[in-house]
C-alpha cells in the first residue's frame, strides 16, 4: 500500500466509511493474526486479542491523525493488548499459585503454527522462536516476519531505533544458537555404516 | 557462509514462514459489527450537521431578525415621545 493510498484511506475510515474498514481489515487482519499467534502461541487468545484490536480501531477511528501510519498503529494496538492480557494472566497465576503443584501437567503443548508446519525445517524454525524469550520474539516477529523497517518496529515497541537494531541482531544470534543446538544432536545420533 | 549471509538466509527464512488464517465466521461477525458502529456515528455526525444546519438558516436569522426589529421599535417609540405624539 501506497503512503497516499493509506493516507487516503485514513480520511475515509476516519469519516465512517464502512468499505475503507473493509479495506484495512482486508489488508492488516491475516499479518495481525500471524502476529498475535506467534507472540502468544494459542490461537484462541490470538482471535481474542485480534477482535479487540479491530475494535479498538472503530473505536478511535475519528480520533486518527490525519497522517497516522495504519500498519504500525494496527501492531502497537495489537502488541499492547497482549501486554494486558500477560498482566492480567500474571494477576489471575498468582492467585492459583498455589494450586499449580497439583495440576497434571504433560510435555508443553506445540504452538499453531508448529502442528501445521509442512516441513521439519519450518517446524524447527517455529519452535526455536517459540521458545525465545517475549521481547526478542517480537522483534523478530515485527522486522523478520512481518516486514516491518526498523523505525515502524521501533515505534511499536517503544524504544529507539539504536535499541531495535540491537534487540533484532540480539534475537537473530539466539535464534541462529538455537538452531543450531536443536541440529547438532541429531547430527551426533548419525553413524556410518559400513559398506 | 559468512555472517551477514547467514543473518540474510535467516531473515528469508522467517519471511517465508507459513501464514494462519483467522476464523473466517469470526471475521464476518466482526465486520457486521464494526460496520454497525461506522454506521450509527455517521448518522449521529448527520443528525448534528442537520440541527447545525436548520440552526444556521432559520433560528439565527430569526433572532438577529428579531432583536433588530425590536431595537427599531424602540427607536420609533423615543422619536414619536419626542415629538409628543405619545
Amino acid at each position: 500500500m501506497d503512503r497516499d493510498c493509506e493516507l487516503a484511506l485514513v480520511a475515509r475510515v476516519r469519516a465512517g466509511d464502512e468499505a475503507a474498514f473493509d479495506a484495512v481489515v482486508e489488508r492488516f487482519n491475516t499479518p495481525l493474526f500471524n502476529f498475535l499467534v506467534r507472540l502468544s502461541r494459542r490461537r484462541d487468545v490470538a482471535e481474542d486479542l485480534l477482535e479487540e484490536t479491530w475494535l479498538r480501531f472503530v473505536a478511535r477511528a475519528p480520533a486518527l491523525r490525519e497522517d497516522t501510519r495504519l500498519g504500525p498503529w494496527l501492531f502497537t494496538v495489537a502488541r499492547n493488548l497482549y501486554a494486558s492480557y500477560c498482566r492480567s494472566r500474571l494477576v489471575e497465576d498468582s492467585h492459583v499459585a498455589g494450586l499449580i503443584g497439583l495440576w497434571p501437567c504433560g510435555s508443553p503443548q506445540p504452538s499453531p503454527f508448529e502442528s501445521t508446519a509442512a516441513t521439519e525445517s519450518e517446524r524447527r524454525i517455529e519452535a526455536a522462536l517459540a521458545a525465545l524469550p517475549v521481547l526478542y520474539r517480537e522483534a523478530l516477529l515485527l522486522v523478520g516476519v512481518q516486514g516491518l523497517s526498523i523505525m515502524e518496529a521501533c515505534e511499536v515497541c517503544g524504544i529507539s531505533p539504536e535499541a531495535m537494531r540491537q534487540r533484532v541482531s540480539r534475537a537473530r544470534a539466539r535464534l541462529a544458537r538455537r538452531l543450531d543446538e536443536v541440529a547438532a544432536p541429531r547430527l551426533t545420533g548419525l553413524r556410518e555404516i559400513e559398506t | 557462509m559468512t555472517m551477514h549471509e547467514a543473518d540474510e538466509e535467516l531473515l528469508r527464512r522467517l519471511g517465508c514462514l507459513r501464514v494462519l488464517e483467522p476464523d473466517a465466521a469470526r471475521l464476518d461477525r466482526l465486520r457486521a459489527r464494526c460496520h454497525a458502529t461506522l454506521l450509527q456515528r455517521r448518522h449521529r455526525a448527520e443528525r448534528r450537521r442537520t440541527r447545525a444546519g436548520f440552526a444556521a438558516r432559520v433560528l439565527e436569522p430569526a433572532l438577529v431578525g428579531g432583536l433588530s426589529a425590536s431595537y427599531l421599535l424602540a427607536i420609533l417609540v423615543v422619536l414619536l415621545k419626542l415629538h409628543g405624539i405619545l
